[in-house]
C-alpha cells in the first residue's frame, strides 16, 4: 500500500500500538459487561414471556369456537417462548451497546 | 458435447428463476413490502421456523410457522409473524393489539384470525423508537388481516 509506504515507521508503529490498546481495552470492557448484560436480558425476557402469555391467552379465550380456542391456547407456550427469545436479543444488544460505549 | 454445454447453461439460468418464482412462506408473505419499509425493515432478512405444538387433552398436535424479519445490519427492530392453523370452521375474531415495555425494550403484539389461521404479529424494538413503529403496526394490522383473509 502506497499510503503505508509513505508513513514513517515510527508513526506506523504508534498507530499499531494505539489500535492494539484500544482493542484490548474494548475486549476487557466486553468481558466485564457480558455477565451483567446476560443477566439483565434474561430478566427482561422472563418478564416479557409472562406478558406475551397473558396477552395471547386473553385473545384465545375471546374465540367462541371451542376447538379453535383449545388449539389457540395450546400454541401459547410456543409463541411466548419464541417472542421472549426475540426480546432477549434486543435487550442484550442494547445493554452491551450502552455498557461498552461508556 | 455442445448440447451438454447448452443444457448446463440453460439449467444454470433457470434455477435462479425457479428460486425467485417459488412462493414465499405464508407467514412471511402476509407482511407486504410497504409495511416492512414503514417499520424500518425495508432491507430485512427473513428467518422461517416451523414449530411443533404438542397435543393437549383438548387439542391435537399442531404445526406453527414463524417468520422473523430483522434488519440486515443490527438487530432492531424485529418483527415476527406466527401462523397457527385453527380447527374450527368459520372462526372469526376482532383483531386486537397490545403494547408494553420492559426496561429499555418496547413490545407490541397484534392478534387476529385470517383464513382459519391464528395470526400473531409481534414487534420488538428499543423504547426510543417504539412509539412510531407501534403506531404503524397498529394502523396496518387490520388491513393485513383483511388482505390475508381475502387471499
Amino acid at each position: 500500500m502506497k499510503i503505508f509506504s509513505r508513513m514513517p515507521f515510527k508513526s506506523l508503529a504508534t498507530a499499531g500500538a494505539v489500535a492494539m490498546l484500544v482493542s484490548t481495552a474494548y475486549a476487557a470492557t466486553y468481558q466485564q459487561c457480558l455477565p451483567s448484560c446476560q443477566q439483565n436480558a434474561q430478566a427482561v425476557a422472563n418478564q416479557a414471556k409472562i406478558s406475551y402469555t397473558t396477552q395471547q391467552t386473553n385473545y384465545c379465550n375471546s374465540l367462541t369456537d371451542p376447538a379453535a380456542k383449545s388449539a389457540c391456547l395450546a400454541g401459547v407456550p410456543a409463541y411466548a417462548e419464541q417472542q421472549s427469545q426475540n426480546v432477549y436479543t434486543q435487550a442484550f444488544n442494547a445493554c452491551m451497546r450502552d455498557c461498552t460505549s461508556v | 458435447m455442445r448440447h451438454h454445454f447448452f443444457a448446463v447453461t440453460l439449467m444454470s439460468c433457470l434455477f435462479p428463476v425457479a428460486a425467485w418464482a417459488a412462493p414465499a412462506p405464508a407467514s412471511c408473505s402476509l407482511i407486504d413490502r410497504e409495511t416492512l419499509a414503514a417499520l424500518a425493515l425495508g432491507d430485512a432478512v427473513t428467518k422461517v421456523e416451523h414449530k411443533t405444538v404438542p397435543a393437549t387433552a383438548q387439542a391435537p398436535e399442531q404445526h406453527a410457522e414463524v417468520c422473523t424479519f430483522t434488519p440486515r445490519v443490527g438487530a432492531s427492530p424485529s418483527l415476527s409473524v406466527m401462523l397457527l392453523p385453527l380447527p374450527g370452521k368459520n372462526v372469526s375474531a376482532k383483531p386486537v393489539c397490545n403494547e408494553g415495555a420492559v426496561k429499555s425494550v418496547g413490545m407490541a403484539s397484534c392478534f387476529g384470525v385470517a383464513r382459519g389461521n391464528m395470526v400473531t404479529v409481534s414487534l420488538v424494538s428499543p423504547k426510543a423508537a417504539f412509539a412510531g413503529l407501534n403506531a404503524t403496526l397498529r394502523a396496518r394490522f387490520a388491513r393485513l388481516i383483511d388482505s390475508g383473509a381475502a387471499r
